[in-house]
C-alpha cells in the first residue's frame, strides 16, 4: 500500500500530491524548495489548457507529479501524472465495465492485454494472468477472486478516459461473484472463443448481463487459432443469445490483436455512470476481504454522491457504524485517493473488525446526511455441497477452527459449523458453492496452514419427513433418522450444450443419475442443448467430469435448484472389520443401494493397505448386508537385499512407509489412509468409476 | 571377499534389469567351467566365473568356501539376456544346494526397482512374476528346508553353516565402517555414508580432488538416523537388536519405545523377546531386556511393516523432544 494521501490545500499556491519515492516528496518533507517548477490549476484557468502544457511539462519533467483537485463546487477535475498515479476524471469519462466468459475462454489474458496497452502496469511488473494474484490461481489457471483495475485511456478523440475493469471467475461454482461484480458495472465485454463458440457459462453469464441491463460488447477471442470460424461463431451466437453481432470485434488475447479495438469500443459504447454526484452517498459493497494491519477492506461502487477519507459512514442494512480512514481505488495496485464519487468504483478502510460487519450487499450512506432507501442488495449465497473436514491428528482441531476462521474472512461463501463424528473426532462440517471450491478450500487448508485432513463424502441437504409431522433438516448421512417417514433431495435443473455427436452419451449419463428428460434443442446444426431435472446428490459427486469425460471435453453445463423432491433414500454404511465407519456413509437410492455398496467396497479394497490380518468390508443397510469384499491379509513385505549402497536408500523406502503410516486413522483394530477417503469421495455414486 | 564380489555383481545386473535372475545355482567348486566353454550356464555368470577366476589368479580356488545362489527362474522362454535353466522347481533347488553342502546360500526374490526396465515390464505380485503368496511360501519352504539340513538362518537372505557367516555383508548389518571404491560406490565412515559419483567424468574430478586436498571426514549423521540405521539392519540378522546397547548409546527412552512398539507384533508371533540373564522373555523391566528379533520365517517375511511401525514410534519420540525442546 503507497502510504500517504494525496492532500488538498485549497487556494494554495502549490499542491502536491506525492509518492514515497518521488523527488517532489523529499523536498516537501525536507523543507526545501522544489527543484522543478509546480503548477496549480488556478494558474492555468481551465481543465483544457492544462492538459496541453502539462502534456508538454510531462515530457520535460517526466518525474514531476501533482494531483489537482476541484473545489467543492467544480465537478471538472482533470489529473495527469505518470503511469502509477490515480487519475480523477470526470464522470462522464468514466467506463466502469466487466468481462465475461467461459472458462479458458481467454478473459484473464485480455484483461493483461488491455493492462499492457493502457499501460498501467509496467514492465517490469508484467507477468501472465497478472490479476490472478493467489497462487493458486495462478497454479489451476483459473481466477477465484474477483479482482479490479484501474486504467487511464487516452482515446482517438484525444480525452483521457477512466477504465474501471473487473475480472471475473469463469467456473460454475463462483457464479455469484460473477453477478456481484455485473451489478456495478454499466458494460461488459462478452468474450467468445472463435473457435468453440457459444458455451453454457457463456449464456449463463449473458443471462446475468442481461438481468442487470449491462451494455453488452461482444469480443470474439482467438482468432489467430487455425480453428477459428468467426462467421460461425457469430451466427451461433445469433441464433442462440439474439445478440446483435454486426459490431462483433475479432481478436486475439495472446497476439495482441484488436485491442485497440475493443479500447474504443468501450468508451463509445458503454454509457458513463449516471451524473449522480450530488445526491445522498448511496455506495453498494460488492467484495470485502480481511487485511491483518487495517482490518476489513471493503469494495464498493458509489451509485450516489460523494464518499472520502473521514467521513463518517452508516451501513444500512446492519446500522453499524464507522469513520472512514482511507478511500482508495485499485490500479490494479490499491491506491489511496482523496475522494471518490458516484461512478467510481474502490475500495476503502475504515478499521471494520468483522467481515459479517459489511456484508456484501449492503449499502454505505453518510451518517450525516443517509439515504433514504438502500440499494437492492443481493441475495445471501447459500451452499450448494456439503463435506466434513476432521483432522487426522485430534490435536489440530483448534488449528483448523483457526485456519477456517481465517479463509472465511475472506470468502464469504464458505460456511462452517463444527460436528462431532464418533470414529473421527472434533471436526467441522462445511458447505461451499460446488466441488471446486471445496477443493480449492481443501488444497488452502492444507497448503497454507499445514493440516492433515480427512474429507467425508460431500453430501447436500435432504429434508427428513418425520414420525411426528415434522421435517428435520439433515446434512450429514449419519444424522439421518431411523425411523421416519419420507425423505426429500434438492433437485436441480441442469442445461447441458453438446455436440450433437454426444448428445446419446450424455443422455445416458443423466438416465444413469436418476435424470427426467425436459427438453432437448439443436441451437445450431452442430450443437445441442439437453434439459434435464437431476437430483443434486447425483450432481455434486462429479457429475461434471463425467461429462467432461464422455465429451471429450467439448461439453458444458449449468445448473440451478428447482426445490426438493420425495424419494425412496436410504442410507448406505460402511463397515470395515466389523466397525462402522460413519464418515464414509452416504444417502443413496434404495435401487443405487447395491450398485454403489460394491463399487464402494471394491474402491476401499483398492486403498486401504493390507494388514496382518485379513478385513471383511461391507456396505450395509441399516443391520442388512449389501455387499461385501475382503482385504487379504499381508503376506510379504520385505526388503531381501540390503548391501552397502543399499542402506540409504531403502532406509528412505523405509521412512516413505513411516509416513504413510501417520497419516492413517485408527478404527478398531484397522488403519485406513486418508486417501481411502478422499478416493471414496471422488467416486462416481452410480457405481461406475 | 570372491563370493561377495560375484554376488555384488548380480546385485548390479539385477538392478539394471539384464538379469532375470535373482540368483543363480552353481558352485564355485570344481564344476567351475574352462574360459570359453559352452555350458548352459548364463554368459553373465559367465563373466562373473572369470572374474573370479582372473581376481584368484586362476589358482585352486576358494575350494574351502564354497557357496551358491539358488536361483529360480520365472520367464516361459529364454531371452538374451540370460541362459538360465527353465522351469525348474525351488524344492528341487533347495534340496540340490543342500546337497552340494556348500557352505554359505543366499536365497532372495527379485527386487525390481524403480526406472528400470524392468520395473516397467514387470509388476512384483502379478505374473509373470510370482504373487506374494507363492513368493511367500517359497521364503517359507526355504527356511524350513535349509534350517532342517543344518544352516544357521542368520540374516533375511542368507543361511551359512555354523561359523561361516559371510563377514563381508556382517560389515553392512553392523554399521562398520567401510571404503568402497568405484563408480557409485557408497563408503560408511564412523556411521556417515558417503557414496561416490556417479559418472566417470565426475568421478575423475573427485579424485583429483581428493588427491590435492586429503578427505575431509564426512559429518557423522546424527543419533536419530544412527538409532535408524541400526534398528533397521540389525533387525535384519537373527541375532537381532541388543536393547540394552540401543539404550546405553541412544538412551532408554528410545529402548523403551522400541520394545512397547513391538509388543503387539509379539502377540502375533512376529517378533520374538530374548532377555538376557534368565531364559524367559520379561519385557517389563528393561534392565532385564536383552535383545529383541523377528521370528523366522514369519517375522521376516513382514519385517517392512514391523520396522516402518518402529520407525513411526521412534519419529513421535523425536517430534516429542522437539515440541519440548522448543
Amino acid at each position: 500500500m503507497w502510504p500517504v494521501a494525496a492532500r488538498l490545500r485549497p487556494c494554495a499556491l502549490r499542491a502536491v500530491a506525492f509518492l514515497p519515492d518521488h523527488s517532489c516528496a523529499r523536498a516537501w518533507f525536507s523543507g526545501r524548495p522544489l527543484a522543478r517548477p509546480f503548477f496549480s490549476y488556478t494558474s492555468f484557468g481551465n481543465g483544457r489548457a492544462l492538459t496541453q502544457s502539462c502534456r508538454y511539462v510531462r515530457r520535460r519533467h517526466s518525474r514531476a507529479a501533482l494531483a489537482v483537485a476541484a473545489p467543492e463546487k467544480n465537478v471538472d477535475k482533470v489529473i495527469f501524472g505518470e503511469q502509477d498515479e490515480v487519475h480523477k476524471v470526470p464522470t462522464n469519462k468514466i467506463r466502469n465495465f466487466s468481462i465475461i466468459a467461459h472458462i479458458d475462454h481467454g478473459k484473464s489474458t485480455l484483461a493483461d492485454q488491455l493492462l499492457i496497452r493502457t499501460n498501467t502496469v509496467p514492465d517490469r511488473e508484467m507477468q501472465a494472468q497478472y490479476m490472478d494474484g493467489m497462487d493458486l490461481e495462478r497454479e489451476r489457471g483459473i481466477t477465484i477472486k474477483l479482482n479490479q483495475a484501474r486504467m487511464k485511456y487516452t482515446a482517438s478523440d484525444g480525452q483521457l478516459y477512466c477504465l474501471n475493469l473487473i475480472d471475473t471467475p469463469g467456473h460454475v461454482d463462483f457464479n455469484y461473484e460473477v453477478s456481484r461484480s455485473l451489478a456495478a458495472c454499466e458494460g461488459c465485454l462478452l468474450v467468445v472463443d472463435a473457435a468453440q463458440g457459444v458455451e453454457a457459462q457463456t449464456l449463463a453469464n449473458v443471462y446475468l448481463a442481461l438481468d442487470n441491463e449491462l451494455e453488452i460488447i461482444l469480443v470474439l477471442n482467438k482468432v489467430d487459432l487455425p480453428g477459428a470460424d468467426p462467421e460461425r461463431v457469430k451466427k451461433e451466437i445469433e441464433d442462440v443469445i439474439g445478440l446483435d453481432t454486426s459490431n462483433a470485434i475479432l481478436a486475439s488475447a495472446k497476439k495482441g490483436i484488436g485491442i485497440d479495438e475493443i479500447l474504443e469500443a468501450i468508451v463509445k459504447r458503454i454509457p458513463p455512470p449516471p451524473e449522480r454526484i450530488n445526491e445522498r452517498l448511496r455506495a453498494l459493497i460488492f467484495d470485502s476481504y480481511y487485511d491483518p494491519y487495517k482490518g476489513v477492506i471493503v469494495y464498493f461502487r458509489v451509485v450516489d454522491g460523494r464518499l472520502r477519507a473521514g467521513d463518517d459512514i452508516r451501513l444500512m442494512n446492519t446500522q453499524k457504524e464507522f469513520e472512514v480512514l482511507e478511500v482508495g481505488a485499485l490500479a490494479p495496485k490499491p491506491v489511496v485517493v482523496d475522494e471518490l464519487y458516484a461512478g467510481e468504483v474502490g475500495w476503502l478502510s475504515a478499521s471494520i473488525r468483522s467481515v459479517a460487519d459489511a456484508r456484501v450487499g449492503d449499502t454505505i450512506t453518510l451518517k450525516r446526511k443517509p439515504a433514504d432507501a438502500a440499494l437492492p442488495g443481493y441475495t445471501e449465497v447459500r451452499p450448494m455441497v456439503y463435506c466434513g473436514l476432521f483432522p487426522t491428528e485430534g490435536d489440530d482441531f483448534e488449528k483448523l477452527r483457526e485456519a477456517l476462521g481465517k479463509l472465511q474472512l475472506n470468502d464469504a461463501a464458505l460456511h462452517y459449523e463444527p460436528d462431532v463424528s464418533s470414529s473421527l473426532g472434533f471436526g467441522f462440517r462445511c458447505g461451499f458453492l460446488g466441488l471446486l471450491h471445496m477443493d480449492i478450500v481443501r488444497e488452502r487448508l492444507e497448503r497454507e496452514y499445514a493440516l492433515d485432513l480427512i474429507i467425508t463424502a460431500p453430501s447436500v441437504v435432504y429434508h427428513c419427513l418425520l414420525e411426528n409431522g415434522k421435517e428435520k433438516r439433515v446434512d450429514n448421512p449419519s444424522n439421518m433418522p431411523e425411523q421416519r417417514k419420507g425423505i426429500s433431495e434438492p433437485f436441480v435443473r441442469m442445461e447441458m450444450i453438446t455436440p450433437r455427436d454426444y448428445v446419446g452419451p450424455l443422455m445416458e449419463l443423466s438416465q444413469s443419475r436418476r435424470g427426467e428428460f425436459v427438453d432437448m434443442q439443436y441451437l445450431t446444426e452442430l450443437r445441442a442443448s439437453l434439459v434435464y431435472n437431476l437430483p443434486m446428490a447425483e450432481v455434486v459427486t462429479d457429475f461434471f467430469d463425467e461429462l467432461k469425460s464422455r465429451t471429450q471435453g467439448y461439453a458444458s453445463m449449468d445448473f440451478h435448484q428447482i426445490g426438493y423432491r420425495q424419494n425412496d433414500l436410504v442410507r448406505l454404511d460402511i463397515k470395515i472389520n466389523g466397525e462402522q465407519i460413519d464418515p464414509l456413509a452416504v444417502i443413496v437410492h434404495k435401487d443405487a443401494a447395491y450398485r454403489t455398496g460394491k463399487a464402494l467396497t471394491a474402491r476401499l479394497k483398492e486403498t486401504i493397505p493390507r494388514q496382518q490380518f485379513k478385513i471383511p468390508i461391507q456396505a450395509a443397510i441399516g443391520s442388512r448386508i449389501v455387499a461385501s469384499e475382503s482385504l487379504a491379509a499381508l503376506r510379504k513385505d520385505v526388503l531381501a537385499k540390503c548391501y552397502g549402497g543399499d542402506v540409504s536408500r531403502k532406509k528412505k523406502l523405509l521412512k516413505k512407509q513411516a509416513e504413510g503410516k501417520k497419516r492413517m486413522k485408527t478404527f478398531g483394530r484397522v488403519e485406513v489412509p486418508q486417501e481411502a477417503f478422499v478416493s471414496v469421495l471422488s467416486m462416481n455414486s452410480a457405481g461406475d468409476s | 571377499m570372491h563370493i561377495s564380489f560375484v554376488r555384488q555383481r548380480f546385485a548390479e545386473n539385477a538392478r539394471r534389469g539384464k538379469c532375470l535372475a535373482a540368483a543363480n545355482l552353481y558352485s564355485t567348486s570344481s564344476q567351475l567351467p574352462k574360459r570359453g566353454a559352452a555350458r548352459s550356464v548364463p554368459a553373465l555368470c559367465n563373466t562373473a566365473y572369470h572374474n573370479v577366476y582372473e581376481a584368484t589368479g586362476n589358482t585352486a580356488t576358494n575350494s574351502s568356501v564354497r557357496s551358491a545362489y539358488l536361483h529360480l527362474p520365472f520367464c516361459k522362454r529364454r531371452c538374451f539376456y540370460c541362459d538360465f535353466p527353465i522351469s525348474v522347481s525351488f524344492q528341487e533347488e533347495l534340496l540340490k544346494a543342500c546337497g552340494r553342502s556348500h557352505d554359505h546360500i543366499s536365497v532372495y526374490d527379485l527386487q525390481v526397482e524403480d526406472k528400470t526396465p524392468f520395473a516397467r515390464w514387470y509388476t512384483p505380485g502379478s505374473a509373470p512374476l510370482p504373487t506374494d503368496e507363492a513368493a511367500a511360501s517359497m521364503f517359507r519352504a526355504a527356511s524350513r528346508v535349509l534350517t532342517s539340513a543344518g544352516y544357521e538362518h542368520y540374516e533375511i537372505s542368507s543361511y551359512c553353516l555354523p561359523g561361516k557367516r559371510c563377514r563381508h555383508n556382517m560389515a553392512y548389518w553392523h554399521c562398520n565402517s567401510f571404503f568402497g571404491f568405484g563408480l557409485g560406490a557408497t563408503s560408511c565412515i564412523g556411521g556417515a555414508r558417503v557414496a561416490r559419483p556417479k559418472t566417470m567424468a565426475a568421478y575423475r574430478h573427485w579424485v583429483d580432488s581428493l588427491a590435492s586436498g586429503g578427505m575431509a571426514t564426512p559429518a557423522a549423521e546424527d543419533a536419530d538416523e544412527q538409532l535408524l540405521d541400526a534398528v533397521m539392519l540389525s533387525l535384519r540378522m537373527s541375532d537381532g537388536l541388543d536393547l540394552n546397547r540401543v539404550a546405553a548409546f541412544f538412551g532408554k527412552q528410545a529402548a523403551q519405545v522400541i520394545a512397547e512398539c513391538l509388543q503387539p507384533h509379539r502377540l502375533q508371533g512376529l517378533v520374538q523377546f530374548d532377555s538376557i540373564g534368565n531364559g524367559q522373555a520379561d519385557e517389563q523391566s528393561t534392565t532385564k531386556l536383552g535383545a529383541v528379533r523377528l521370528t523366522d520365517p514369519e517375522g521376516f517375511l513382514v519385517s517392512n511393516d514391523i520396522i516402518s511401525d518402529v520407525f513411526v514410534a521412534l519419529n513421535e519420540v523425536a517430534a516429542g523432544m522437539q515440541t519440548c525442546a522448543r
